[in-house]
């Protein structure tokens, strides 16, 4: 047991003004989740209502545990698109009857639940969560189908929603489908795929195709009801296995089919544990408002994992990485956290060693992300820093313990991937509001291209107009900044959300206990390490 | 000699008699029914016998079933408690005549006592004053009281002020006295409106020496049952003289039958001190603990040595013996003188203790209570001087009849000197209330079901004469224990003995507000208020106390409507607290849109709750400036406008109770769901209480007024009306005259007129 020592000086200036724009940011944050709360906005949800339904956000409350808690997914999904703030759907982790749940609820006030691209992917994402996590999907229905003026962007790729639901169940993971209102044309394959399927008696509209459509296909005279009405398809087609009366009822017959699941969680079980020896609330004034500045990274893992009690690997070798054993909730982790920004040849290998150590043992790891990036120059080429951040991709790629990512702070270039990146798949990645991620900083993005179009110009024997490259430079950073920023990276689906830095602790306690569902296996082998 | 005593009984009285037997060294059988089978009194006994079926008829009242088991547990004696056969002369002549030792008085003093009629006329004869019984209710005699015969315990009793209404009166009076007593004969006698029960605790001995013990008020009734009683009484102790005319009428009754044992000569009492008695109760009373408290006296005790030939003399001291003997305030008081005490001389008393206690003095002037020789005239006469040699002689008498050697504790013998002529010592005031399973505030509907807990804070003794001030608790429960349909629905009796009479109803008051009850509704709240009344607390009691103060102020719950929100509040957060399965906060989002809903009812409505735990703290509807200090499962502490709470949760299915300083709370959680197929249709009737239906009005498809009796159940020994809730059409009648119902069955369904 080694407990980490705490030097972050909660009087000075640096923390005062570090907590003031982390503040600052959260609160922009809220007002963001304040529009996904919102949905379509009060005339929609006041013409929802009306017609005694639940939104979308009460329908999750009333199915999960009193109590519970419930790890939104997602919030932003559709952040600085056309389209409102969460997509039109509502995705998390919830606690149903004591089971950990993926659920997913459209919100049908929002152009009346109706999928654009941007819901497609982030419920594509809440269903690679629930088959990575073995998590049984509950999906709360109530749609209207495509967005038809973005259909081109969704029909194609759409269609992988209903193989990820039949594969989803094909992989033993039970699919429970709560039908509220329509669910038709391609979203009656919805309840169709599903294992279980519940509808709500005067509500449920489930058919390929409405009266207007059959009148026009075949002439045939008919209604919603016998098309497609719950007590018709409870009775008659079979597609129903429940019959609800109203949406209370739905829900509760749903909550009964999850604790007839007799699901057990196959992970081991989390080990006794002590909160953090320091106040979590002080996560606020650990990053500095300007990334430029290094901080820390243990006063992070102070504040978040078990009795502040962090057992350092190789402290004294490639010191610009942190590694080390802890754990969360009592579940055992590895972390690597960013110390000094760059990553070096020793910290590549550190980490390639240190990932190993980790598949060796089953532990899973924690990525803290504040990384310029892997270190450019004469002098490191040569020492090879490609082939050691090479393997410490290699190892970060190839591992199979289950991986956590956090952005604290920078993430730029190949550090991003070493670090664990959206693309290298772990099972959660979550920004700090404090986080940035591009392939390189803002001004170092300007500058080269700066060098590169001074350079053509030259080159081309005209003159460089040092105003335009000003201009070009202020615009590129701006632009560049905007994109780097966790709400944008979030809307685009590149996390799984943008936590307040003091959730921390709880948001990796709930996914690592989501994880646990499945058995954590390390791999057997790697690529080949070149040395 | 006594070795071995059956109770043929339940409950707590089993149990009280079971304690002096313990005390005394001899063992303890029980007998009892199959609903009683894990009934503490059972576990308790050193033996057992089962007594097959649960209604009273089936088994406590089968007296050949029960000395059947008296003789096969080898026991040699039957102490009968109260109610079921304590008053009943055959079932003490059976016990006689199998060679068994009857604890109590003869067959032929229970019979005469038996018949109210009979003995108000014997009453008469004997000179004590008694109501002119009516034979022909006229307008001029209304109000009347209709009684049974038979009855007792205020069973079966019912008022009519209407001439219209006697005859209905009469029959449900006859059928209840039948149903109840096995004899339908019932009298009426004129009604006082404002009586006082006064009633006095007679021990006689089978010598011919008839004691008064002590006066006991009972006037706190609810439907002519008992609810508060105490001693001394209020009245007796403002009333000059009164005590002395009171304990000589009572003796004089005693007398007169040549009775034995312990028995109660029960009077009605006006303001001025004027009484006519009612009825002797030729058995223990439930309320003989407050005297026991009084006098130091263990009763049960004395019955028993009584039964065995004790001389009564030996066994009650009297004031006049310890009168010099200086009763520390608190101190314990022996029932018994030990051998050699000197009476006369103050010289044991413990220095700077006044020889005369203030609080506990004995009302000086009081006259003595005397041994009277049977069939004497009680008009007063009394030989004071040669009291004690009679004494001596009857203990000797008491020895050698029971064989018990000279210098036997259990009996002691009297000091040189010693005077029996005095009554016996009283301390303090002592206060019993009943503990009833039943809603005032519905018609003291009984309740049945389990009690979950049943915890008085600051209980001393248990069945036991308390040493000083403190609380006595007699309970034949235990938590967990279900209260049937087929029996008295009393939970216990919690008795404060205090130096006054202000300080033992406050101090029961206090300990009745703050005792953890859960599971059933009872009179608990209606006792605290009338505890607390400042017309109590005055000494203004009369039978018709509960009416005249509204019986619906008095039984509001202790509780009020802030007290019951801020309850379930406290419910809500311990239930958050006992979900927590992870140490993260309770109800945790990342993106935070409503609150945490929880519903809970009492009687009083719905209580909805909604909070969020924040970082900044709880945040909660309707309570700016609430701040919560802990929650745990089953303890939470808030802060109220500055001012700290705290609120102990139980939970049990269905059920949570919150106790705290500011009131009792018994919250049922509304489900968050509804199970539609649970629903049942409006218009339903549904069984108030299990029970059994008795009379069916009405067939399917009649025609019904609003407020038409449709059909009665009978439930703990009551018989209920269902009527119509209003009017229109039977459109369904699921049961049958005989049938056995279940709490919440559905009765019948009245389709009401469009």
């Amino acid at each position: 047991m080694t407990t980490l020592q705490s030097t972050l000086d909660t009087a000075s200036d640096e923390y005062a003004a570090n907590r003031e724009s982390m503040l600052g940011k959260l609160a922009e944050l809220d007002g963001e989740y304040a529009k996904a709360i919102a949905g379509g906005g009060p005339k929609y949800v006041e013409r929802h209502r009306k017609r005694g339904k639940l939104l979308a956000r009460e329908r999750v409350e009333l199915l999960i545990d009193p109590d519970s808690p419930f790890l939104e997914l997602s919030p932003l999904a559709a952040w600085g698109s056309d389209y409102t703030v969460g997509a039109s759907v509502v995705t998390g982790i919830g606690v149903v009857e004591g089971v950990e749940c993926m659920i997913m609820a459209s919100d049908p006030t929002v152009r009346g639940g109706s999928s654009n691209p941007w819901t497609v992917r982030k419920t594509f994402r809440a269903m690679d969560i629930a088959l990575e996590n073995r998590l049984p999907l509950i999906n709360l229905g109530e749609s209207g189908g495509a967005d038809l003026p973005s259909q081109k962007e969704i029909f194609i790729p759409g269609g992988r929603l209903f193989r990820d639901l039949t594969r989803l169940s094909a992989a033993g993971i039970p699919t429970i489908a709560l039908v509220f209102g329509n669910a038709t044309a391609g979203g009656a394959y919805v309840p169709g795929m599903s294992d279980h399927v519940v509808m709500v008696k005067g509500q449920s509209k489930v058919f390929l195709g409405g009266p207007p459509l059959v009148k026009m296909a075949t002439g045939e005279e008919s209604d919603d009801e016998s098309l497609g009405g719950a007590e018709m398809h409870a009775r008659k087609s079979g597609l129903a296995d429940y019959f609800a009366v109203d949406e209370q009822d739905a829900i509760r017959i749903g909550r009964r089919i999850v604790a007839r699941l007799n699901w057990k969680k196959r992970g081991a079980a989390p080990g006794p544990y002590t909160p953090p020896l320091f106040d979590e609330d002080e996560l606020l004034g650990v990053v500095p408002g300007d990334l430029k500045i290094p901080f820390d990274p243990r006063e992070v893992i102070a504040r978040v994992v078990d009795g502040s009690d962090f057992d350092e690997f190789k402290p004294m070798y490639g010191t610009s990485l942190a590694t080390g054993w802890a754990t969360v909730h009592g579940y055992p982790v590895g972390i690597l956290a960013n110390a000094q920004g760059v990553l070096f040849s020793e910290e590549s290998q550190k980490a390639a060693q240190f990932i190993q150590l980790a598949n060796q043992t089953d532990t899973p790891l924690i990525f803290l992300h504040n990384t310029t990036g892997y270190m450019v120059g004469k002098d490191f080429e040569q020492g090879g820093i490609i082939k050691h951040g090479s393997m410490m991709i290699n190892a970060v790629s190839n591992s199979k313990v289950p991986h956590i990512s956090i952005l604290m702070g920078a993430s730029y270039g190949a550090g991003h991937y070493g670090m664990c990146g959206r693309a290298y798949d772990p099972r959660f990645l979550f920004a700090w509001p404090s986080a940035k991620s591009a392939v390189m900083g803002p001004q170092q993005l300007a500058g080269v291209l700066s060098i590169v179009a001074r350079a053509a110009t030259l080159a081309r024997g005209e003159e460089y107009s040092e105003e335009n490259d000003a201009a070009m430079r202020a615009m590129v950073e701006a632009q560049i900044e905007a994109e780097s920023l966790p709400m944008f990276l979030s809307g685009r689906l590149y996390d799984d959300g943008v936590i307040d830095p003091r959730d921390t602790r709880t948001v990796l306690g709930l996914c690592l206990s989501a994880i646990h569902t499945t058995p954590v296996a390390g791999a057997d082998g790697f690529g080949v390490f070149r040395m | 000699m006594i070795t071995s005593v059956l109770v043929a009984n339940r409950g707590e009285i089993a149990r009280r008699v079971f304690r002096t037997c313990r005390s005394l060294g001899i063992s303890c059988v029980a007998v009892y029914s199959d609903a009683d089978a894990s009934s503490p009194h059972v576990a308790e006994a050193d033996a057992a016998v089962r007594l097959p079926g649960n209604t009273p008829s089936e088994t406590y009242l089968r007296g050949p079933l029960i000395i059947e088991a008296a003789q096969r547990a080898g026991a040699d004696a039957i102490h009968p408690g109260y109610g079921f056969l304590s008053e009943n002369a055959d079932f003490a002549r059976a016990v006689i005549e199998a060679g068994l030792t009857w604890i109590g008085p003869s067959p032929e003093a229970i019979g005469q006592m038996g018949s109210k009629v009979a003995a108000k006329r014997l009453m008469a004869a004997a000179g004590v004053p008694v109501l002119s019984e009516v034979d022909d209710v006229t307008a001029d005699d209304l109000p009347v009281l209709i009684k049974a015969s038979a009855g007792g315990g205020g069973r079966g009793m019912r008022i009519v002020r209407d001439l219209a209404d006697l005859p209905g009166e009469l029959e449900a009076a006859k059928s209840e006295a039948l149903s109840a007593f096995g004899d339908p004969t019932v009298f009426c006698e004129p009604y006082l409106e404002t009586g006082r029960h006064i009633e006095v605790q007679i021990m006689a001995d089978t010598h011919g020496t008839v004691r008064a013990v002590g006066e006991r008020e009972c006037s706190i009734q609810r439907r002519h049952q008992k609810v508060i009683e105490e001693a001394p009484s209020p009245l007796v102790e403002r009333t000059p003289g009164m005590r002395s005319r009171l304990f000589a009428a009572a003796r004089a009754a005693a007398s007169a039958i040549a009775y034995t044992g312990a028995g109660t000569v029960e009077f009605l009492a006006d303001e001025n001190g004027r009484f006519y008695f009612l009825e002797m109760n030729t058995r223990l009373q439930v309320e003989h603990p407050v005297t026991e408290c009084t006098t130091g006296l263990d009763l049960v005790r004395l019955q028993i040595l009584i039964a065995q030939g004790a001389h009564l003399p030996a066994l009650i001291p009297t004031g006049a013996a310890l009168s010099a003997t200086a009763i520390r305030r608190g101190e314990p008081l022996n029932s018994t003188l030990p051998q050699g005490t000197d009476s006369s001389g103050a010289a044991q008393t413990p220095a700077g203790v006044s020889a005369a206690p203030s609080a506990t003095a004995i009302p000086q002037g009081d006259p003595l209570d005397s041994t009277l020789p049977q069939g004497s005239d009680n008009s007063g006469a009394r030989a004071a001087g040669s009291q004690a040699a009679k004494d001596r002689a009857n203990l000797s008498a008491a020895l050698s009849t029971t064989g018990i050697p000279k210098g036997e504790p259990l009996i002691s013998t009297l000091p040189e000197g010693y005077d029996s002529s005095g009554p016996p010592l009283t301390r303090g005031h002592a206060i019993e209330v009943r503990l009833y399973a039943e809603d005032p505030a519905q018609d003291w509907r009984p309740q049945s079901g389990v009690v979950h807990r049943l915890c008085v804070p600051g209980v001393t003794t248990e069945f036991a004469v308390p040493a000083g001030p403190g609380l006595r608790l007699d309970s034949g429960l235990r938590d967990g224990s279900a209260v049937s349909v087929f029996y008295d629905p009393m939970l216990a009796k919690v008795i404060s003995f205090a130096d006054t009479r202000e300080e033992a109803a406050l101090g029961l008051a206090g300990a009745l507000a703050r005792a953890e009850i859960h599971g059933l509704v009872t009179n608990r709240d209606l006792l605290v208020r009338v505890l607390r009344h400042p017309e109590f607390l005055a000494g203004n009691t009369d039978t018709a106390f509960l009416d005249r103060h509204e019986l619906a102020v008095l039984a509001e719950p202790l509780a009020d409507k802030d007290t019951e929100a801020l309850s379930a509040l406290a419910a809500a957060l311990a239930d958050a607290a006992a979900r927590r399965s992870m140490d993260v906060p309770s109800g945790w989002r990342n993106v935070p849109s409503q609150p945490q809903r929880k519903v809970y009812r009492t009687a009083s409505g719905d209580h909805e709750v909604t909070y969020r735990h924040t970082r900044a703290g709880l945040v909660t509807d309707g309570y700016p400036d609430l701040r919560l200090l802990s929650a745990e499962p089953e303890h939470v502490v808030l802060e109220v406008a500055g001012v700290r709470r705290a609120f102990r949760v139980a939970v049990y299915p269905g059920l949570v109770c919150v106790d705290s300083p500011l009131g009792p709370v018994s919250l049922t959680p509304v489900p968050r769901f509804t199970d539609p197929s649970a629903q049942t249709a409006p218009g339903s009737l549904l069984a108030p209480m299990p029970g059994t239906v008795v009379r069916v009005a009405v067939s399917a498809g009649d025609q019904v007024e609003q407020g038409q009796p449709l059909l009665w159940l009978e439930a703990m020994k009551m018989e209920h009306k269902i009527i119509a809730p209003a009017t229109g059409t039977v459109t369904s009648l699921s049961v049958v005259a005989g049938q056995q119902v279940d709490l919440g069955a559905v009765l019948a369904v009245v389709a009401p007129l469009e």
